[in-house]
């Protein structure tokens, strides 16, 4: 166990981490340390040894094709299983790293199984979980485990671009439980890191906005209210954003497929 | 008694009258450099100086001292006044052949500029690029062309996964590349299930896979192409946003150098590489900030900057020249002359590029004159080949030794020779000069003006004058204390003595000037304000006491009788030579007692010396003549019989020169005529083979050699020397000998032919021949003429007896005696 490393207790307080060795998850490991490090949580890393590919290999056509050559080789569950070991071995370094440098306490964690449900079984639990945006799924701009686990989970979920985690923050409210939780996300992040706010709503739901603009009037949060006159003129400009994150309801989440910068969906 | 009159005193030492000076001290002196009786090598300078044809480089001849470097740099110094100031001269990167650095020829002044400029743009390019790169147009363009190019990779494998579904089939990421994989609902269909399905299934999901694959395999072979597209997309964006910021840059800088078209057109390759290494520009502006930050670990690593090659390396800078440049090397190795190219140490390794071009004497001087001694340069390993071939082909040509002799293949630069307009001027001795002419055909093509300078000038009137403002100008020049004008005087009597004549005074400035900086030594050692007579005089008995160790030892070993030389009495067959010692640049002369010893013989004069191999070619020349002469006088008649020895006593070092020769014929008389010489009386001349005494060299040196043994033993007053009288112009004795004539003490004598001198030395007359062909008795010629007669006839009585008692022995081969 390394210096900061705890040992896994059943606590609440904790940020999980989905890792894979894609650029995507190092940038969700570093968004979720420095949230740690802002809201004073736990960080925990799971690592999933995905049970399909070990499937995979007992077939008799199991081949992977070379994603630079594209020469097709032989799976071996062998080959695999020292891949697996060795990409843990590679994560669990720089999670050690990463969260020596945030200082905040950390665990890491290997499991074989189905990928979304495992994530989703050790998030259940967490404040938080960060992922990256793109995983093990080719040629979608949000992978399927970051897709299931934003539908399917009770917890904010963080769905990391590859830049970092940084304001200002753009809160989409629409009038909804999970738009409320969106809220209070945003200004909780915004205050600890000194950041500003920008929220975007639509009519119907704009008067529901004036007790967080007091609010963060009071704690001294920069911000600004927009208000949308129609849904399409709203998504148009969130797609349009190229710095910062955004914060979305669950209710809104399928929109998550065509933001460029980090998402956190709130449930 | 002798008709021969000894020298009046005045003829011995000829005096510059102070009288003929009109100033009192030197300071009223205007002190301007001058140099005088150099007509000939200044009138060669001016000549090669103007002669702008290739060729007419110049060689200024003569030894060391003579004001050569002084008269040649003031000469050009004038003519350089003149003239425009040369080019600057730049080197650039060559951005075709990086190893071929291209040189640009600037007017004076302007290639400061262009390193400026180029300094200045390369940081314009640097901040103008990267604000044009953060512009918000360039990154909305570069983010549409990014997501193209992501929109066209997913869609192609999003197609796959489509088709793929319909398959019921999912495609995975491994963890080095993709799969295909039956499924199971939202799971991979587990194999031992998979084995459990019909053949037919499992059949039909093979081939599903299979196909899939290949169409994997296609859409992932096509991804190179994509990016390839992508980065030509991206470099065409970066292009087009570049030039806006770079043509505009480029143009206003253009605008202050128009009309040269040589940096025109290397502004526009900067432009067109420029735009070919953008990256360069971003790496170093990263790298820029990094250092600022002080966090950048490979700092030390890395410090050649890729923008290093937009520099400009100024090799020479006339900014601040007035003139054309007039440039002395004092070492002139080949680098130093032909420049060269440095390297520096990076990452362990030697490199170099077109700033460490660095410029030799050759590229400094160009448009003007450079001055190098003859010597130092042929004595330098490659530089007389490097300096013969810049003249020869009219280019400086920068590569190593190594490079030019083939002995190296490693990587260096070969930078673009500069064209070449110069004029050389070697400085060396007479011989160096000769043997170039003679042994290296190049050197009369390159050098055709020879500069030769005059070892002596004329003693006149006028001299005296030029050569009093010339001790003006050197007191002025080497801050030394005003001579007084009788200083001056005495130091233009040293510079005749010198030259050993009186006639004429030295051109070696160097010994004048050494002169002129002890006597102020001794001025300022008896805190006068000016050089007087005294304090030349003690400088120059300083330098001869500093010398004359060996001198002195030897007078010494000849007052101890070591050495016999006698300067009293009379004695036949004795007679004292004279001769000179030069060690390094002292001369002194030095007594040498010669005897001849006569028997009965054939007719040879035996030089002792030769035989032993001890007698120079000169010299043995001189005893051929004498004996010529002794023929021509005595042996028209008959055949000499006598055979005569002559010897150089106690001398152990060999004999050269012929100025003994008329000694030896002296002695030889005295012995064949029994006649005693008078042995306080030395001499010195050669003879031709009539009896005239010819010139010799060193007369002050030889009489002062002798009078200073008779002093040391006592004038007697009927001490003195024979000198030829063609030597009389070159007296220039010590003040003491002058003295001791004055007081009849010591004696001069000049004589211009052996019967003179016989009579001098032996107080009896020579002889002169009666109508009967007979010399007058007690005469010294009938006192030989007898002798060789008396020798002859018991010859002849010896050789009918001998003939007598061998009357059958065949008739000697060597009846008729013949003279070696």
């Amino acid at each position: 166990m390394s210096e900061g490393e705890q040992a896994s207790a059943p606590s609440t307080d904790y940020i999980l981490v989905a890792l894979d060795t894609s650029p995507y998850s190092a940038a969700a490991l570093a968004a979720a340390a420095e949230v740690a490090a802002t809201l004073n949580l736990e960080l925990r890393g799971i690592y999933v040894e995905d049970v399909n590919l070990l499937h995979l290999c007992g077939l008799p056509f199991g081949l992977e094709i070379g994603s630079f050559t594209a020469n097709p080789r032989r799976l071996e569950q062998a080959r695999l299983e020292r891949d697996f070991r060795l990409q843990a071995a590679q994560l669990r370094r720089t999670m050690a790293d990463i969260a020596g440098r945030q200082r905040v306490s950390w665990s890491f964690k290997v499991v074989r199984g189905g990928v979304t449900q495992e994530v989703l079984s050790a998030g259940s639990s967490a404040q938080m979980v960060s992922i990256g945006r793109v995983g093990t799924t080719p040629g979608k701009r949000t992978g399927s485990t970051a897709q299931a686990v934003v539908r399917n989970t009770q917890r904010p979920v963080i769905v990391q671009a590859q830049q970092s985690l940084e304001g200002p923050f753009t809160v989409v409210y629409m009038g909804d439980p999970s738009s409320d939780n969106a809220m209070r996300l945003a200004m909780q992040l915004a205050k600890q890191r000194k950041t500003s706010i920008t929220v975007m709503t639509l009519m119907h739901a704009r008067h529901q906005v004036d007790p967080y603009i007091e609010e963060m009037t009071e704690n001294e949060i920069e911000h600004k209210v927009y208000t949308m006159p129609q849904i399409e003129v709203m998504t148009e400009i969130l797609y349009q954003i190229g710095e910062g994150a955004i914060i979305l309801p669950v209710s809104v989440a399928t929109w998550l497929d065509k933001i460029m910068v980090t998402v956190i969906v709130t449930p | 008694m002798s008709s021969i009159k000894p020298l009046p005193p005045e003829v011995l030492r000829r005096r510059c009258d102070p009288g003929e000076f009109t100033f009192e001290t030197t300071a009223d002196l205007d002190g301007v450099t001058t140099i005088i009786g150099q007509d000939r090598p200044t009138s060669a300078i001016r000549f090669g100086v103007k002669m702008r044809r290739q060729g007419y480089n110049i060689y200024a001849l003569g030894p060391t001292g003579l004001g050569k470097h002084t008269l040649v740099r003031r000469i050009i110094e004038e003519r350089a006044a003149q003239e425009p100031p040369p080019s600057d001269w730049c080197y650039v990167n060559n951005f075709d052949q990086p190893y071929r650095p291209r040189i640009l020829r600037l007017p004076a002044g302007r290639g400061r500029q262009l390193k400026r400029d180029m300094e200045r743009l390369v940081e314009d390019m640097q901040t103008a690029l990267s604000a044009a790169f953060e512009s918000e147009e360039y990154q909305s363009r570069r983010r549409a062309i990014e997501s193209e190019f992501q929109e066209r990779q997913q869609a192609s494998l999003m197609e796959l996964q489509d088709q793929a579904r319909q398959r019921n089939l999912t495609l995975l990421r491994t963890p080095s590349g993709l799969a295909f994989a039956p499924l199971k609902g939202e799971e991979v269909l587990p194999p031992d299930e998979y084995e459990k399905l019909p053949e037919e299934d499992q059949k039909r999901i093979q081939a599903d896979v299979e196909v899939m694959q290949e169409e994997l395999q296609k859409v992932i072979s096509k991804a190179p192409r994509w990016e390839r597209e992508l980065r030509n997309q991206l470099r065409g964006l970066n292009q087009e946003i570049a030039s806006v910021v770079l043509n505009d840059l480029i143009n206003e800088l253009a605008s202050s150098y128009a009309g040269m078209d040589d940096v025109l057109a290397y502004l526009q390759e900067v432009l067109q590489d420029v735009q070919e290494h953008l990256g360069d520009f971003m790496v170093a502006g990263e790298k820029q900030r990094q250092s600022s930050d002080g966090d950048n670990p490979m700092a030390f690593a890395d410090t050649v900057s890729p923008l290093r090659r937009y520099q400009v390396n100024l090799l020479v800078d006339s900014a601040e020249i007035e003139g054309a440049p007039v440039v002395y090397e004092s070492n002139p190795t080949y680098t130093n002359l032909n420049g060269r190219v440095e390297q520096m140490a990076q990452m362990g390794a030697l490199v170099t590029d077109f700033t460490l071009i660095k410029p030799g004497s050759l590229h400094r001087a160009n448009g003007g004159y450079l001055i190098l001694d003859a010597l130092k340069v042929l004595s330098n390993a490659y530089s007389w080949e490097g300096l013969k071939r810049a003249l020869e082909f009219g280019e400086v040509r920068i590569e190593s030794v190594l490079q030019m002799l083939s002995l190296t293949s490693t990587i260096s630069l070969e930078p673009e020779p500069m064209p070449l307009d110069i004029k050389v001027v070697l400085l060396g001795d007479r011989l160096l000069y000769y043997l170039l002419s003679q042994y290296d055909p190049d050197f009369n093509e390159l050098f055709k003006v020879a500069a030769d300078f005059a070892d002596e000038v004329e003693r006149t009137p006028e001299t005296h004058q030029a050569y009093a403002r010339m001790l003006a100008s050197i007191a002025h020049k080497e801050s030394l204390r005003p001579l007084d004008r009788y200083a001056v005087g005495a130091v233009i009597d040293h510079a005749a003595r010198l030259v050993s004549d009186s006639e004429r005074l030295t051109a070696q400035i160097q010994a004048i000037v050494d002169l002129l900086q002890e006597a102020n030594y001794w001025a300022a050692e008896s805190s006068s304000e000016l050089i007087t007579v005294e304090h030349v005089r003690q400088a120059i008995d300083a330098q001869v006491f500093r010398l004359d160790r060996v001198a002195q030892l030897l007078q010494s070993e000849i007052l101890r009788k070591t050495v016999h030389i006698d300067t009293t009495g009379e004695m036949i067959g004795q007679i004292n030579g004279l001769s000179v010692l030069q060690l390094g640049n002292y001369s002194f002369g030095q007594p040498s007692r010669i005897t001849a010893t006569v028997r009965m013989g054939r007719g040879d004069v035996v030089n002792i010396e030769r035989e032993v191999n001890m007698s120079g070619p000169i010299h043995s020349k001189g005893v051929l003549i004498l004996a010529s002469f002794l023929n021509a006088r005595y042996a028209v008649n008959e055949p000499l019989a006598l055979s005569a020895s002559l010897v150089f006593e106690q001398s152990y070092g060999g004999v050269e020169g012929d100025s003994a020769s008329s000694t030896e014929l002296y002695v030889l008389l005295s012995a064949i005529g029994r006649i005693p010489i008078k042995q306080s009386l030395a001499v010195t001349g050669s003879v031709d083979q009539h009896g005239r005494v010819q010139a010799i060299g060193g007369v002050n040196e030889k009489i002062e050699g002798f009078f200073d043994l008779c002093k040391a033993r006592g004038l007697t007053g009927d001490q003195g020397v024979l000198i030829p009288q063609s030597n009389v112009k070159n007296l220039m004795l010590r003040s003491d000998v002058v003295d001791a004539v004055k007081a009849g003490q010591f004696a001069i004598y000049p004589i211009s032919h052996v019967d003179e001198g016989i009579e001098v030395l032996t107080g009896m007359p020579a002889g002169v021949l009666d109508k009967q062909g007979k010399y007058p008795k007690g005469t010294v010629n009938r006192a030989v003429a007898d002798r060789l007669a008396q020798m002859a006839k018991k010859r002849r009585t010896l050789e009918s007896k001998s003939r007598g008692q061998k009357s059958d022995a065949p008739e000697s081969k060597e009846e008729t005696p013949k003279l070696e």
